[in-house]
């Protein structure tokens, strides 16, 4: 409401401002002395003038007298009338006028202007002899010096020309003073804009900090009273910018605390959810990928109906693929660490990427010789390594392009890891790096945004799980992925690994197991003896249980953990294995686990789940199972971990 | 009553008239510094037989009654109201000094002095030693006839010719001086009243600037309003000249009477700028 009271206008500013004040009256000032003293001046100058004209007059007079003292005395008329004649000549003399001593008038000459109407002074002089003595005074030695009154002379004179230099002397006096106050007015309004100059800047960089722009410093343009506030206010200025800095800083780290819990929030629902479908999903998988196996082995190999039965075997697994991919991106794929070279695995996947990309994109390869191995899940940086590079082909579509795929070992300080994209910033130290870069379409900053957002693609045929896995892969392995985009000059992708702490020399080294193949195998050798299959699901119990019998196993089956354990109490000296779902009601796999080893420590569990291993072991606290398969497992992979589990066969 | 009051004046008078009897009276027409000077040439302040009586200090004096009480043997009057005074007595001598009217004795047997006029011959001197064979005067007969009579003859001597002009009142002496332009080489100011008043002592001068004459005058005092050379009168030395004319007369040993003298103690005072710009010069 005080601001209303402020003057708006520029007129009504200036004219409550301080430098308006103190210029009015230094103004007003210089104008009533100024006034003074010109009248003074004035009045001074008249008497001066009337005076000078009255002195003049007196000095015509005498000088008139002083020459006609011996005609006067002798009565001569006619020169007194001459000399006076000649006196009245004279500018401004109106008459002249001698007298005898009794007032007989013997020369009186006149001399009227009609055209001056002005006053006219006048003076009478008397004349005298010449001051000297008698005969007996000068006889006696000269000391009387009395002289003889001879007649008078007076004389007129008219004032016009007194009236014009008066004029004049008003006129020019007027002038001047009128010219010293305006420049004294004009000297004042300059010295006070200097002087006013530091308040209008403290009053200019006030309104700027009350506008909320505490950047704004005011001028200081001298050291006095308006210079020390302007000092006072920048300081003032300075704390409270700092001040905001701290709060937007706050505000930004609270809102970055916000969106990191929003988005560790959603990563958990996702987790949950997707642990649950993917169990749901890997069970109805077991049970759909077990009983089309069951049914292909029953197939003679000359079966029309085999293709149909390998392509529902393909798309079964197709689905524990997404399934997987699902998981992966909340962090609960399957991982299994191990040393990995980055270099041999570009130049696998680089190969097979080169074949299938558009022969118009050229891929370069600069891999450092000398790169350090990282522990890492193979499967899954193959995941990474191929949906960059398939990106990053897809970026180029069929245009002529290049993706340059670089390796090397960066020593990463917490600035530049703080430009991860990951959640979880890691720490600080040496990585090694895989870049992919390349100069296709690039990606607008909406797209980037939501580039690892699960389910968001801009391919028309894409699912829009490729960069969220990735994501998810990064985030599993401790890493850090950087992006840099420009639309219209391409996109580098930067994916940083820890070094492992063996840090050997990469060199190239065989990837953990060898490759399962799906289809069956020449078995090593008879398996015998009975195998306790649990799972609450009644079609992945039916299946699993035949397939354990085509194993060479005699199965018996439990619906529950409780129910396992039971039975296992039965007939515990017969049962050489068992195989065990991990998630079941009443008692859970690891529980019922724990209920069996009591019964028999040297029991030969082996727990299934659609679960990774890494978590199953973060909740199995006590003596470990014998063996871990994933659903959806195959009758070989579970021959296999059978015979490994029963017969010790690798 | 009226006789007890005589009585009193009388002895108020008489009484100390016996007690100061002294030879001479002097009667001085006013305290000034001019006739101070003459009687200190008279050696005033050495003699003890005489009384001194200002003029001008009393109202009114009654010289005659003076001198018949206290019989002085001879009376100085000094200035002219004292020598006025001084000519109501008959029988006492008067010698009288600083006084125009000293020449005035046709009547009076009894008064004698020293004139105020410089002697023609001085002046005669002076025009020869100028070089001015005209010279210029303008009198008034009744004053100043018996001074031009004797200027006259010593003129005649001295190869001087004489330019006279007689003037009865002092408004004829402007016209009297017009009448010697051209006429005269240099211009006598004669210390005649009438001829010479503060109203046409300017006309001397203006006339010998105007003419490019000298004009010679009696009084230093006109040296500084144009005069060319004055013959001043030395008061003291006229003093003791009348302190030698008293003694004479109060020892008997002038057997023809009062003398009338002219001064004795003359000195020429010249205005050398005046003499300068006429080009005109005192020979020695």
């Amino acid at each position: 409401m005080a601001m209303n009271s402020f003057p708006h206008t520029r007129w009504s500013y200036f004219r409550t401002s301080f430098q308006f004040k103190l210029f009015l009256i230094f103004t007003l000032l210089t104008f009533l002395v100024t006034g003074l003293l010109s009248t003074l001046y004035i009045a001074s100058e008249i008497r001066k003038t009337h005076r000078h004209a009255a002195e003049q007059l007196q000095m015509r007079a005498q000088q008139l007298a002083d020459s006609i003292r011996l005609p006067l005395y002798a009565e001569n008329s006619d020169m007194l009338c001459h000399m006076a004649e000649q006196a009245a000549a004279a500018r401004e003399i109106r008459a002249v006028v001698v007298s005898a001593p009794g007032g007989r008038v013997l020369a009186n000459i006149h001399s009227p202007n009609p055209d001056d109407t002005s006053d006219v002074i006048g003076t009478t002089v008397d004349v005298r002899s010449l001051v000297g003595d008698s005969v007996e005074s000068a006889m006696a030695g000269g000391r009387d010096s009395s002289s003889v009154l001879l007649g008078t002379v007076r004389m007129e004179q008219g004032t016009a020309d007194q009236s014009k230099a008066i004029r004049q002397v008003v006129v020019l006096s007027i002038s001047m003073a009128i010219i010293f106050w305006m420049s004294v007015s004009l000297f004042c309004y300059l010295v006070l804009r200097q002087l006013t100059r530091s308040f209008n800047a403290l009053v200019k960089g006030i309104n700027a900090m009350q506008g909320g722009d505490f950047t704004a410093r005011i001028d200081i343009q001298s050291n006095d009273e308006a210079g020390r506030a302007a000092r006072a206010v920048n300081d003032l200025a300075q704390a409270l910018q700092q001040r905001s800095e701290e709060n937007i800083s706050l505000q930004e780290d609270r809102l970055k605390i916000e969106r990191q819990m929003l988005q560790a929030q959603k990563l958990e629902s996702l987790g949950v959810m997707a642990g649950g479908i993917a169990h749901d999903f890997n069970n109805l998988l077991q049970s759909i990928l077990g009983n089309v196996e069951l049914a292909l082995m029953q197939l003679p190999p000359e079966s029309k109906s085999k293709k149909y039965i390998d392509n529902a075997i393909s798309s079964a697994r197709n689905a524990a693929h997404l399934t997987n991919l699902m998981l992966t991106y909340v962090g609960k794929g399957f991982i299994t660490k191990k040393e990995l070279n980055l270099n041999e695995l570009v130049k696998v996947n680089a190969e097979m990427l080169r074949t299938a990309a558009s022969s118009s994109v050229t891929f370069e390869l600069c891999l450092s010789p000398e790169l350090p191995v990282i522990m890492a899940d193979e499967a899954h940086i193959q995941q990474v390594v191929m949906n960059l590079t398939i990106n990053a082909a897809e970026s180029i579509e069929k245009q002529p392009g290049v993706i340059r795929l670089s390796t090397g070992v960066q020593n990463c300080d917490q600035e530049m890891l703080a430009q991860s994209l990951v959640d979880d910033k890691p720490a600080p130290g040496r990585y090694v790096f895989l870049e992919v870069r390349d100069n296709g379409c690039g990606m607008d900053d909406d797209t980037l945004k939501r580039l690892f957002d699960p389910f968001f693609t801009t391919k028309f045929t894409g699912r829009g799980l490729g960069m969220s896995a990735v994501m998810g892969i990064m985030r599993t392995h401790s890493g850090a992925l950087c992006v840099e985009s420009e639309p219209g000059k391409g996109t580098t992708f930067r994916v940083l690994f820890p070094i492992s702490e063996s840090a050997r020399p990469a060199e190239l080294q065989e990837t953990g197991r060898p490759p399962q193949s799906d289809t069956c195998s020449v078995l090593k050798g008879p398996l015998s003896g009975v195998v306790l299959v649990v799972d609450d699901e009644r079609s992945v119990l039916n299946v699993c249980s035949k397939m354990v019998t085509l194993c060479g196993f005699t199965a018996i089956t439990a619906c529950d953990g409780v129910d396992a354990v039971e039975k296992f109490r039965e007939k515990s000296d017969e049962i050489v294995a068992v195989l065990m779902d991990l998630t079941m009601p009443n008692m859970d796999g690891i529980t019922a686990m724990n209920e069996i080893f009591a019964i028999r420590p040297d029991a030969r569990v082996i727990l299934s789940s659609g679960f990774n291993e890494e978590e199953l072991s973060e909740r199995i606290t006590g003596q470990v199972p014998a063996g871990f398969i994933r659903k959806p497992y195959s009758m070989k992979v579970l021959e296999t971990e059978l015979r490994r589990v029963v017969n010790g066969e690798e | 009553m009226r006789r007890l009051v005589l009585l009193i004046l009388a002895l108020a008078t008489l009484l100390p008239s016996l007690a100061q009897a002294y030879d001479v009276l002097i009667l001085q027409s006013r305290r000034d510094a001019a006739y101070d000077e003459v009687l200190k040439g008279f050696h005033f302040e050495k003699k003890s037989s005489l009384r001194l009586l200002v003029l001008s200090d009393y109202a009114e004096v009654d010289v005659v009654r003076i001198v018949r009480e206290d019989r002085p043997k001879l009376i100085l009057a000094v200035g002219d109201a004292a020598l006025a005074a001084a000519r109501k007595i008959q029988q006492t001598p008067v010698v009288a000094v600083m006084a125009l009217g000293v020449h005035k004795r046709s009547s009076q047997a009894n008064v004698a002095g020293i004139g105020m006029f410089a002697s023609p011959e001085r002046y005669v001197s002076l025009f020869r030693s100028m070089k001015a064979r005209r010279v210029g005067i303008v009198y008034n007969p009744a004053k100043s006839g018996w001074y031009m009579r004797q200027a006259l003859q010593a003129a005649a001597v001295g190869g001087i010719e004489l330019v006279t002009r007689e003037v009865s009142s002092a408004r004829d002496t402007l016209g009297q001086l017009a009448t010697l332009a051209g006429k005269v080489d240099a211009l006598w100011m004669l210390p005649d009243s009438t001829a010479v008043t503060r109203e046409t002592t300017e006309a001397y001068f203006r006339f010998g600037q105007q003419h490019s004459v000298p004009v010679i005058s009696f009084a230093s005092s006109y040296l500084g309003l144009g005069a060319a050379a004055v013959l001043d009168i030395d008061r003291v030395a006229m003093g003791r000249q009348a302190d030698a004319m008293v003694a004479e007369l109060l020892r008997g040993s002038r057997a023809d009477g009062a003398p009338l003298e002219f001064p004795r103690g003359i000195t020429v005072k010249t205005n050398p700028t005046v003499l300068k710009h006429l080009g005109s010069s005192i020979s020695e």
